[in-house]
C-alpha cells in the first residue's frame, strides 16, 4: 500500500501546487500533500533501516550429522578449517547421511556478500551420544497483517539478521580435526586397518566383543595419539 | 503543395532527410558515449585495477569537455562550412572512441583510456547544436517538429537505454545475425565504432553544407585557454581529494584555489570584453539566474545518484550489470513520458510552482536513498529511483524553457549557451564531488588488512560498512542539493512578460 500512497502523492503534491488557482486553497493542500509525501517516503526508509512494523523472529532446529569418514574409523571425525587466525568461524566437512559422503559445509558465498557476513559457524564437545549441528537462524518478519498490509513493497519479510550454526560433537568418541591433522590421521588409518587384519585372534575377539562406544573411544585415543 | 528540390549554400541539390538520418545516426553513436558507462564501472574498476573514484574520471572528464565545448561549438558550426565540419567532427569521434577501446587492460593505461574520452565528448559536443542549427537550416517550420522530436528522441533516450544497454553487453556474449557481440567492455564501444565508419563512408557523398557560414564571427581564444584550465584545475583538485584528502595543499587545495582564480580571471574578462565567450551579462535577470542556479541543483542530484546507483547495485546486491541498468530503466523512461505534461504544467502554473512541486518529489525520493543499507530490497530502489526521476523530469525542461522566457529575445542565444555550459559544468563537478567525497570516506573507514587474515569475514562485514558509510554519504549529498534547490526556487518573482506563461 505505501507504494500507492507514495505515488498517489506525487500527483497529488504536483497538481496542488500547480493547478489550484487560490492561493490559500494552495498553500494549505499544496503544505499538507507535501508533508504527507515526505512522511510516507520516511516511513518506507524506516521500513528498511529499523525495520519499522517488522520483528526478528528466532528459529531453531537440530539435525544429526555423520563422520567425514563414514565408516572407516570407529571415531567420529569432524574436519574444521578455520576462517581467519582468531575468528571462531570454520568451514566443517562432514557428511549428513549415514551413507552419504563427507562434503564441506559453511563454505562462504561470494556471490552474496550481504548475506555471507551474517553467517557464522563453529564447533563444541558435547556430553551427548550423537553429533549435531544446530542452526539458529535469526528473520526479520512483520509485526501482524496490518503492517505487511501497508508495508510490504515485493517481498520484505525473511530478510536474515544473522545465522549461527554449531555444530556439537560427543567428548569421547568425536575428534574434531585440522585439515592437515587429518592428512596425518589418514595414514594412521591405514594403519589401524592393517593393526586390524594381523591382529592376534584374541585381540580381534576383544575389539568384537567391545560396544560401539568402546571401539570409537578407543579409536579417539589412537588417534589422538598418532597427532601428538 | 509541392516542393522545390532543396539546394544547399551552393545551389546544389541534394536529399534532406537522407542527411538528417546520417547525422542522427552519427548524434545517436555520440550520445551512447555520454551515459553508457554507469553500469560498466565495476567491470572497469577491476580489469583496471583501479578504484571507483579513478573509474569515475571517465565519466567526469568527459562531462567537462562538454561542457567547455559549448560556447566552441556555436562558433565552430557558424564559421566553418558544414560538410567539413561534419567529416572532422565524425573523425574526431571515431579516434577517440578507438583511442578508449584499444586502451590495453593496464592500471598505468587508465589515462589513456581517460583522454579517447575527452577527445569523443569534444567531438559529442559538436554534434548536437549542429544537428540542432542544420535542423533550423533545412527544414521548413512546419517539418521541424518531426524532425526536433526525432532528434529528442535519440538524444532523450540514450540515458535510459545507455546503462542497459551496457549491462546487456556485459551480461554475456551474444551471437547476432552471425556475428559475436563478446561480453567485454570493449564491445561497448565497438558498436558506435560501427555505426560511425559506416557513416564517415557515406558522409562525402550525402553531406553538403547547408549552414551559412559568417566570417565575421569571432572567438575569444584566451577565454578559451581561461575557461579551460579553470574549470579543469577546479576539477583536478576534487578528484584528488580521494587519494590525498582535504588537506594536500599540491595536489587538492593549490588546484582549486589556482582553478577559482582563474575562473574569476574568465568572469572578469566576459564582463569587459565587447564579443564575450560566454555573455554572462545574461545573470543581471533575476529569474534567469535562479533557474540557472535550479537547474544545477537538480542536474548535480540527479547524476550523482545516477552515476553511483549501478556500482552500489552491483557491488553491495551483487547484481548482474544488465540487472543494475534495468534497475535505473524504468526512472529514465519516466523522463521521456512526463516531459510532455511538464511542459504543460508549466504553461499553466509557471516555473515557480511546479518548480516547488518538482523539488519536494525530488526530496522525497532522495531521502530513502541517504538511509540505504545492504539490504534494502532492490524493489524499492527501483521505485524510489522512480520517483527521483519523476522529480528530475518535472524540474528540468520546464526550468530550462523558464530561462529563456526569463531573458528578452535578443539574449536567448547567448542564455542558451551559458545555461547548457552550466548544465554540464554542475554535472561534471558534481560527479567529480561526489564520487570523491564517497571515495574518500570508505578509504577512511576502511578496516585494518590486518583484519583479513585474522577474521576475513568480519574484515568483509566491515569493508562493507565501509562502502555503505560512503555511498550514504554521496547520497545524502545529492539530497542536499535538492534540498537547496526548494529552497532556491521559492525566490522566483513572478515573471514580468506576459504571453510566454498564458
Amino acid at each position: 500500500m505505501i507504494i500507492y500512497a507514495i505515488f498517489s502523492l506525487i500527483v497529488a503534491v504536483t497538481l496542488a501546487w500547480t493547478l489550484i488557482k487560490q492561493k490559500v486553497v494552495r498553500a494549505v493542500l499544496g503544505l499538507a500533500t507535501t508533508v504527507a509525501l515526505i512522511g510516507a517516503t520516511t516511513i518506507l526508509t524506516l521500513n528498511f533501516t529499523t525495520h519499522y512494523g517488522m520483528h526478528q523472529v528466532t528459529t531453531v532446529t537440530t539435525q544429526r550429522i555423520y563422520s567425514a569418514t563414514g565408516k572407516r574409523s570407529a571415531a567420529g571425525v569432524v574436519i574444521a578449517k578455520p576462517l581467519g587466525t582468531q575468528s571462531d568461524n570454520y568451514v566443517l566437512v562432514y557428511s549428513d547421511h549415514a551413507a552419504g559422503k563427507a562434503t564441506p559445509h559453511f563454505v562462504p558465498n561470494r556471490q552474496s556478500v550481504t548475506t555471507m557476513v551474517k553467517k557464522r559457524a563453529t564447533y563444541q564437545a558435547s556430553a551427548a551420544t550423537q553429533a549435531t549441528v544446530q542452526t539458529t537462524t535469526v528473520r526479520w518478519q512483520w509485526r501482524n497483517a496490518t503492517a505487511k498490509r501497508w508495508l510490504n513493497v515485493g517481498d520484505q519479510a525473511g530478510e536474515l539478521v544473522r545465522q549461527k550454526r554449531l555444530v556439537k560433537v560427543p567428548r569421547k568418541t568425536w575428534v574434531v580435526l585440522s585439515p592437515d591433522q587429518m592428512k596425518t590421521l589418514k595414514k594412521a588409518l591405514q594403519t589401524e586397518a592393517k593393526a586390524t587384519t594381523t591382529a592376534s585372534a584374541a585381540q580381534q575377539a576383544a575389539i568384537q566383543s567391545m560396544s560401539q562406544e568402546q571401539r570409537a573411544k578407543l579409536a579417539v585415543k589412537q588417534i589422538k595419539q598418532v597427532l601428538k | 503543395m509541392t516542393h522545390t528540390r532543396p539546394v544547399d549554400v551552393h545551389g546544389n541539390g541534394y536529399n534532406r532527410w537522407l542527411l538528417f538520418i546520417l547525422m542522427l545516426l552519427a548524434t545517436l553513436a555520440g550520445s551512447l558515449m555520454q551515459s553508457t558507462l554507469g553500469t560498466a564501472l565495476p567491470t572497469l574498476m577491476k580489469k583496471f585495477e583501479i578504484d571507483l573514484n579513478t573509474a569515475q574520471q571517465a565519466t567526469t572528464w568527459f562531462l567537462l569537455a562538454l561542457a567547455i565545448m559549448v560556447p566552441v561549438s556555436a562558433y565552430l558550426v557558424k564559421r566553418f562550412p558544414t560538410k567539413h565540419l561534419t567529416l572532422v567532427t565524425y573523425c574526431l569521434l571515431l579516434g577517440g572512441i578507438c583511442l578508449t577501446a584499444f586502451t590495453p587492460e593496464k592500471h598505468a593505461m587508465w589515462t589513456m583510456f581517460v583522454i579517447g574520452r575527452v577527445i569523443a565528448a569534444a567531438a559529442v559536443g559538436i554534434l548536437m547544436p549542429l544537428l540542432q542549427i542544420t535542423i533550423l537550416n533545412i527544414f521548413s517550420a512546419n517539418e521541424r517538429s518531426l524532425a526536433m522530436g526525432l532528434m529528442g528522441l535519440v538524444v532523450g533516450m540514450s540515458p535510459a537505454i545507455g546503462p542497459t544497454l551496457t549491462g546487456w553487453i556485459l551480461d554475456q556474449s551474444h551471437h547476432f545475425m552471425g556475428l559475436t557481440l563478446a561480453a567485454s567492455w570493449q564491445t561497448i564501444f565497438y558498436i558506435p565504432m560501427v555505426v560511425l565508419i559506416i557513416v564517415l563512408v557515406l558522409t562525402p557523398f550525402i553531406m553538403r553544407d547547408v549552414i551559412p557560414t559568417e566570417a565575421t564571427i569571432h572567438l575569444d581564444s584566451l577565454s578559451l585557454i581561461l575557461s579551460s584550465f579553470g574549470f579543469g584545475l577546479f576539477l583536478l583538485g576534487f578528484t584528488n581529494v580521494s587519494t590525498d584528502g582535504w588537506g594536500d595543499l599540491w595536489s587538492v587545495d593549490a588546484p582549486i584555489v589556482t582553478g577559482l582564480l582563474i575562473i574569476g580571471l574568465f568572469t572578469w574578462r566576459q564582463l569587459t570584453i565587447p564579443h564575450p565567450f560566454l555573455d554572462l551579462r545574461v545573470f543581471k535577470s533575476w529569474n534567469f539566474t535562479i533557474t540557472t542556479i535550479t537547474t544545477i541543483m537538480a542536474m548535480m542530484a540527479m547524476m550523482g545518484v545516477e552515476m553511483m546507483l549501478p556500482t552500489y547495485l552491483q557491488n553491495v546486491h551483487g547484481m548482474t550489470a544488465l540487472d543494475s541498468g534495468l534497475t535505473l530503466l524504468p526512472g529514465a523512461l519516466f523522463v521521456g513520458i512526463l516531459s510532455p505534461i511538464a511542459g504543460l504544467l508549466y504553461a499553466k502554473a509557471g516555473i515557480k510552482r511546479l518548480a516547488i512541486a518538482a523539488f519536494v518529489v525530488l526530496i522525497a525520493g532522495t531521502i530513502p536513498f541517504a538511509f540505504l543499507t545492504t539490504s534494502t530490497p532492490a524493489i524499492v530502489i527501483t521505485l524510489m529511483y522512480t520517483v527521483r526521476m519523476i522529480g528530475v523530469a518535472l524540474a528540468l525542461m520546464p526550468l530550462t524553457t523558464a530561462a529563456m522566457d526569463a531573458l528578452p529575445q535578443a539574449q536567448t542565444t547567448d542564455g542558451t549557451a551559458v545555461n547548457n555550459t552550466a548544465r554540464q559544468l554542475a554535472s561534471s563537478v558534481g560527479v567529480a564531488v561526489l564520487t570523491s567525497v564517497t571515495q574518500n570516506v570508505i578509504n577512511t573507514n576502511k578496516p585494518h588488512h590486518q583484519l583479513s587474515t585474522v577474521d576475513p569475514l568480519k574484515y568483509a562485514a566491515k569493508s562493507l560498512d565501509a562502502s555503505m558509510q560512503g555511498f550514504q554519504v554521496a547520497f545524502s549529498v545529492g539530497l542536499a542539493f535538492a534540498v537547496i534547490g526548494l529552497v532556491v526556487a521559492l525566490f522566483f518573482k513572478r515573471a514580468k512578460k506576459v504571453g510566454a506563461n498564458s
